[in-house]
């Protein structure tokens, strides 16, 4: 099942500064894929960050503009891009970004809340993806009581818990092993092949290889789209989504 | 989830969230004890009034003056005078009333004596007024040395029936009752029959003041017009009247101790403020991250401004409770010093206290909830 398509024509960020403008990024374009990982590569201060802030609507472009579907998300207010961001976004972070003080069960609960479920579908909902990735004896532990690992699935579950479009992974497996980190590739896999359009912004060359489509950024430009053909295909195998991990296969420059 | 945010981040720094809490406590406690003494005051003026059957108190010039003057001012000859009109006035009864202090060596031992007309009577004047113990004055005691002692005069002074008052070298009153606890001023008075305080200390003529009822309340003020016509150097007070001075009285006071407490409460206030803008300031990723999954800017502006309220509250409950203990210590003070009450804690006190409380965390909330309502969300995502 495919979802919504993010797509971001001409999009750019100049900052003011009293020593100059600073462009962040300018004249980005592209069509997200649903159903795919797209990884956006680059080293620092060339633009992800700035990518990933207007593309989740946490900051408005100063040139051109996102859109989900036939949804404007740039033009809309404050609280409106909120709602989009609840509703339609999910977000996986480097450091697992979970409320410290809420436990996993109460972190997954969250967004659910937010978006005005009630306490039993709440509940359910969190029972349901506590026990899809492997936290259901955790739920009633603080953050600093879980591993790495386990805290960054919190945050994937929370990141998927009011159904997203779109999951925007930035350097999700930074702060994890080598094992934890194929475990939470091999989730974010599975959560392209329900149709989601995934985007990964990370600086590790490796961990972009398992993306479907990688685009690399420069100085603020996107200088390259890569597509690897193949890996749709594999989309929903834990299994495959491993192999893919752990070999590492160079992708096909087509740009 | 809001409970649990709003919790756990009051608990984040107990000690901060104690003693800002006990700056509250402090300033609504000290809020209450102030004004708990313009509430002790009206009680007892509202039950002494409540307890005053009259329309009317005739003085000679201004009551304010004359009432609870050294000497005597009102010549009892016109009470003759009124009563002799008294179908064209439309005076039902009329009480000439003598106040006399007998000053102690310390407030404490300080004593009111009323002289009534032992026929008089008393519950006319004070309808709440019983007989606890021995008995009331009567027709018999006109010139007799008796006394009923109010109950907080008698427990002040020790005194019980059968015992002795002493008023001057050449005058003592036995006691033969003990009125019951009806509040206000009258428990701190001893009623003796007027001729025999009269006579005691040496006016024979005059009183402080007549008591007047009337046949239609309704038309007091124009029975006090009348008389002032008639007789200009009289001063008369319709009940109404009475309470209006007295309640003018205590609403300046009010004033006075609430503009006291503002300092106080303004200096809690920001107190509140301030670990509201430093718990925000703290929490400046946690709110990037509750932004991020997409919480409204409002959202975040009511959560703060919720912990501010929550942490007012706090401190306003512990701060009543502060406030009657103060009272307490207070009233304890004052019946030793001058045997009255004079601080109440009301309901209406306490829900006056736990309202400014609420408005003050509300506005003390307002600037740190706009701070956290306007986190920008990169930014602070990058927060370490």
């Amino acid at each position: 099942m495919l979802r919504g398509v993010l797509r971001a024509v001409d999009l750019g960020k100049t900052y003011r500064a009293p020593s100059g403008d600073v462009v962040a990024l300018a004249g980005f374009e592209h069509a997200f894929s649903e159903g795919a990982i797209t990884a956006v590569v680059g080293p620092s201060g060339s633009g992800k960050s700035t990518l990933l802030n207007l593309l989740a609507g946490f900051d408005v472009p100063t040139t051109g503009g996102v859109w989900l579907d036939d949804l404007v998300v740039h033009q809309r207010s404050e609280a409106e891009r909120a709602s989009v961001r609840l509703r339609r976004f999910g977000f996986v972070f480097q450091s697992f970004n979970l409320v410290t003080v809420l436990t996993a069960r109460q972190n997954i609960e969250l967004p659910l809340g937010l978006a005005g479920a009630n306490a039993g579908e709440r509940r359910r909902r969190a029972d349901e993806l506590l026990r899809r990735f492997g936290l259901s004896r955790r739920a009633d532990h603080l953050p600093h009581r879980l591993s790495g690992g386990e805290r960054q699935r919190v945050a994937l579950a929370r990141a998927l818990a009011n159904d997203p479009d779109v999951v925007f992974a930035d350097e999700p497996t930074g702060s994890l092993d080598s094992v934890t980190g194929r475990e939470v590739v091999a989730a974010l896999r599975d959560v392209a092949g329900e149709g989601r359009t995934v985007v990964l912004v990370t600086h590790d060359e490796a961990l972009s290889s398992i993306a479907d489509v990688r685009l690399r950024l420069s100085d603020g430009r996107l200088v390259a789209t890569d597509h690897v053909p193949t890996r749709r295909s594999a989309g929903g195998d834990r299994g495959a989504v491993r192999e893919d991990a752990e070999t590492l296969a160079p992708a096909v420059v087509s740009r | 989830m809001v409970p649990s945010l709003a919790t756990a981040a009051l608990l984040r720094r107990p000690l901060r969230t104690f003693l800002t809490a006990l700056g509250i406590a402090i300033a609504v406690g000290s809020t209450v004890v102030f004004l708990s003494l313009g509430e002790g005051l009206r009680q007892a003026f509202s039950q002494e009034l409540s307890g005053v059957g009259p329309d009317l108190q005739v003085s000679f010039g201004d009551l304010q003056t004359s009432s609870f003057a050294e000497i005597p001012e009102l010549p009892i000859a016109y009470a003759a005078d009124l009563l002799a009109d008294a179908e064209r006035y439309g005076i039902v009864d009329l009480i000439p009333v003598l106040l006399h202090v007998r000053s102690g060596l310390s407030p404490g031992t300080a004593i009111v004596f009323q002289g009534l007309p032992a026929e008089a009577d008393v519950a006319s004047i004070y309808v709440d007024f019983t007989i606890a113990e021995g008995r009331a004055l009567d027709a018999g005691d006109p010139g007799a040395m008796v006394a009923v002692v109010g109950p907080q005069t008698a427990e002040r002074l020790q005194v019980g029936v059968g015992g002795t008052l002493r008023l001057n070298p050449r005058a003592s009153f036995e006691v033969v009752g003990i009125g019951s606890s009806a509040g206000g001023l009258l428990d701190n008075s001893v009623l003796v029959p007027l001729s025999s305080l009269q006579a005691a200390i040496g006016v024979e003529d005059r009183v402080s003041f007549f008591v007047v009822e009337i046949a239609e309340a309704s038309k007091a003020n124009e029975v006090a017009d009348a008389i002032m016509a008639d007789y200009p150097e009289l001063g008369v007070q319709t009940r109404a009247e009475l309470l209006e001075v007295i309640e003018r009285g205590l609403a300046i006071s009010d004033v006075v101790r609430l503009g006291i407490s503002a300092i106080a409460l303004i200096v809690g206030a920001i107190a509140v403020a301030n670990t509201m803008l430093m718990s925000v300031f703290e929490r400046t990723r946690e709110f990037g991250v509750v932004r991020a999954v997409g919480a409204r800017p409002r959202f975040l502006f009511g959560l703060v401004l919720l912990e501010s309220v929550v942490l007012s509250l706090i401190g306003a409950a512990v701060g009543v409770a502060l406030g009657f203990l103060g009272a307490w210590v207070v009233n304890l003070v004052s019946l030793d010093l001058i045997a009255l009450e004079v601080a109440a804690v009301t309901p209406r006190l306490v829900a006056f206290a736990v309202a400014v409380a609420a408005g003050m965390g509300l506005l003390a909330g307002l600037l740190p909830a706009g701070r956290a309502a306007r986190v920008p969300i990169a930014v602070a995502l990058a927060r370490e």
